[in-house]
C-alpha cells in the first residue's frame, strides 16, 4: 500500500497593512484620507475612482489596500494633486503625485476661460512643491 | 423672365472676422485651434479651441473658448503633469485673448 500523497498548501503571505497606515502622507495632505480595500483579478490592474495603478500580476484573485492622498485646489472646477500609494504582497508602492481635473469651467467666456488658466499654474506650482 | 433673385443670407449681418462671407443663415463660425497637450496616463491629447461665432437672430459675434479632447468620447477629468499644466494654461490665455479679437471685445 502506498503512502498517501500530501499536497502542500501555500498560503499568501499575509500584507502587513501598517505600512501603508502608518507610511507618511503626501506632502500638503490634510492626512484625512483612508485606506480602501481592492481585488483585482489576478492581472495586477487596479482601478480607484479615476485612477489606475498596477501591481505584480498573480494570475488569481488577489487583493490589495489602495490609500488616495489629496490636496485640493480648487473645488469648482474641481482640481486637486493627488497620490495613490499601493500596498499589494510584494510591499508599499509609493505612487507619483499628479494633477486631477475634473470638470471644465461652465461658460467658455474669456473671464471664465483665464480663471481657469490661473487655476491651472496654481495646480502646477502646489505639484511642483510638493514634489521638491 | 429671370428668377427672381434670392436676398442673399448674412449680408445684413456683422461677421465674424475672418469669416468668408459666404456663410448661410445659420451664422458664421470661426474655428481657430490654438494647441494641444498630452494627458498623462491616457495619451489622450487635449485641444484648446476658440470659437467665434454671429447668426441673423444674434449678430452681434459671440464667441468661446472649449477644451476637448481630440478622441471620441468626453473626458470628464484628465490628469496633467506640471509642465503641461503650464502650457495648458498659457493656451488657454492665448485662446480668451483671440476669442476677444475676433468678437471685437474689449480686451
Amino acid at each position: 500500500m502506498s503512502a498517501p500523497v500530501r499536497t502542500r498548501r501555500v498560503t499568501p503571505a499575509p500584507m502587513n497593512i501598517a505600512l501603508l497606515s502608518d507610511a507618511p502622507h503626501m506632502p500638503m495632505c490634510p492626512g484625512t484620507c483612508v485606506t480602501v480595500e481592492h481585488t483585482h483579478t489576478g492581472d495586477g490592474l487596479i482601478s480607484h475612482g479615476d485612477w489606475w495603478a498596477t501591481v505584480t500580476p498573480t494570475g488569481t484573485e488577489d487583493v490589495v489596500h489602495v490609500r488616495l492622498c489629496v490636496h485640493r485646489v480648487s473645488d469648482e472646477p474641481d482640481v486637486y494633486v493627488g497620490r495613490l500609494d499601493v500596498l499589494d504582497r510584494e510591499g508599499l508602492h509609493v505612487g507619483q503625485p499628479e494633477i486631477v481635473v475634473q470638470g471644465l469651467p461652465r461658460d467658455g467666456s474669456a473671464e471664465a476661460t483665464r480663471a481657469f488658466a490661473r487655476l491651472l499654474d496654481r495646480a502646477a506650482a502646489v505639484l511642483e512643491e510638493i514634489t521638491q | 423672365m429671370s428668377a427672381p433673385t434670392l436676398p442673399e443670407t448674412g449680408t445684413d449681418r456683422v461677421h465674424v472676422p475672418g469669416c468668408d462671407t459666404n456663410c448661410s443663415s445659420d451664422g458664421c463660425l470661426v474655428t481657430d485651434v490654438i494647441g494641444c497637450v498630452a494627458q498623462v496616463n491616457t495619451g489622450l491629447a487635449l485641444e484648446v479651441m476658440a470659437f467665434a461665432y454671429a447668426t441673423d437672430d444674434e449678430p452681434t459675434p459671440g464667441g468661446y473658448v472649449e477644451l476637448f479632447p481630440t478622441e471620441d468620447g468626453l473626458v470628464e477629468g484628465f490628469f496633467v503633469s506640471p509642465t503641461d499644466a503650464r502650457r495648458l494654461a498659457a493656451m488657454l490665455l492665448d485662446a480668451a485673448d483671440q476669442v476677444e479679437r475676433l468678437t471685437g471685445g474689449a480686451k
